[in-house]
């Protein structure tokens, strides 16, 4: 029941925060002079980067356990996690060129952070797809394998920026971040409010895919039985 | 294309497919649902088969 009243309570204050988000992105956040209101768009394109590293960082480490272990709870997490990294991984590949064209007045060019990115998207989606068809006793010790040497590339594409010359923006630093005050409040606002987010489609994704696990145990142990 | 339409097109997009992600997981619960359904029927028909003299 306290569980119950938990999960109901962090779903409302993950609405409640969304809304706040919005409203802080759209009326509280001043308009950047030189961008102009396309520059909004980097309070959704930031936090779902930052959510697609955290996701595969829970991958990377659920891998590690899983090798260690041998439990199938952390080849789920893992893989449930990696499919949320990738659906957040989806949305920083899409905003970024729609920031990109107004402003860089380009969709794309193959600048090291755009196309680490684009790299890492493929990587985790390789993982996906390497699940469906590998045979189901090698499918997590591969998925494992595969989910440790893929995450080498998320810390490549975080400091891309920094190592390479590029065109991308900088606006994480060792000195802090580098914007306004009211557009480092909503930007923090809106990583709440999607980290909360993902942390509900995460609960969610795994929970889903327990039950289809047991689901199948149960069927076929039901087979095994009726059948002979 | 002035800043307001990629903005819009930007924040629409973000939410389309996130909308579609929720709906895909709904489906495949739903699909879950029924192969409980299924199992937990033809269970009950052996159980009331086996109750029979």
């Amino acid at each position: 029941m306290t569980k119950r009243i938990f999960e109901i309570a962090f779903e409302v204050v993950t609405f409640l925060l969304m809304f706040a988000a919005i409203y802080a992105i759209f009326i509280y956040a001043p308009i950047e002079k030189t961008m102009g209101i396309v520059q909004k768009i980097f309070y959704l394109h930031v936090p779902a980067a930052f959510l697609a590293f955290s996701a595969f960082f829970i991958t990377f480490l659920a891998s590690i356990v899983y090798l260690y272990k041998k439990d199938q709870k952390w080849d789920v997490i893992a893989y449930c996690s990696a499919e949320v990294g990738v659906l957040f991984c989806t949305i920083v590949l899409i905003t970024g060129p729609i920031w990109a064209k107004p402003v860089w007045n380009v969709w794309w060019t193959w600048d090291p952070r755009l196309t680490t990115t684009l790299i890492l998207w493929f990587i985790y989606l390789a993982y996906l797809m390497l699940r469906g068809v590998v045979r189901e006793n090698q499918r997590a010790n591969l998925s494992a394998v595969f989910g440790i040497i893929g995450f080498a590339n998320v810390p490549i594409t975080f400091f891309a920026i920094r190592l390479w010359r590029t065109i991308h923006p900088v606006i994480i630093t060792s000195e802090g971040i580098n914007i306004s005050k009211p557009m480092k409040y909503t930007l923090l606002l809106t990583f709440c409010a999607f980290f909360l987010f993902f942390l509900s489609l995460l609960k969610n994704r795994i929970k889903l895919e327990r039950l289809k696990i047991n689901t199948e145990n149960v069927k076929a142990v039901y087979e095994e039985i009726f059948s002979s | 294309m002035t800043g307001t339409l990629y903005l819009f097109s930007g924040f629409s997009i973000t939410w389309i497919i996130l909308f579609i992600y929720l709906f895909s997981m709904v489906k495949r619960q739903k699909s879950l649902e029924i192969q409980i359904e299924k199992i937990s029927s033809k269970l009950e028909k052996v159980q009331n088969s086996q109750a029979l003299p």
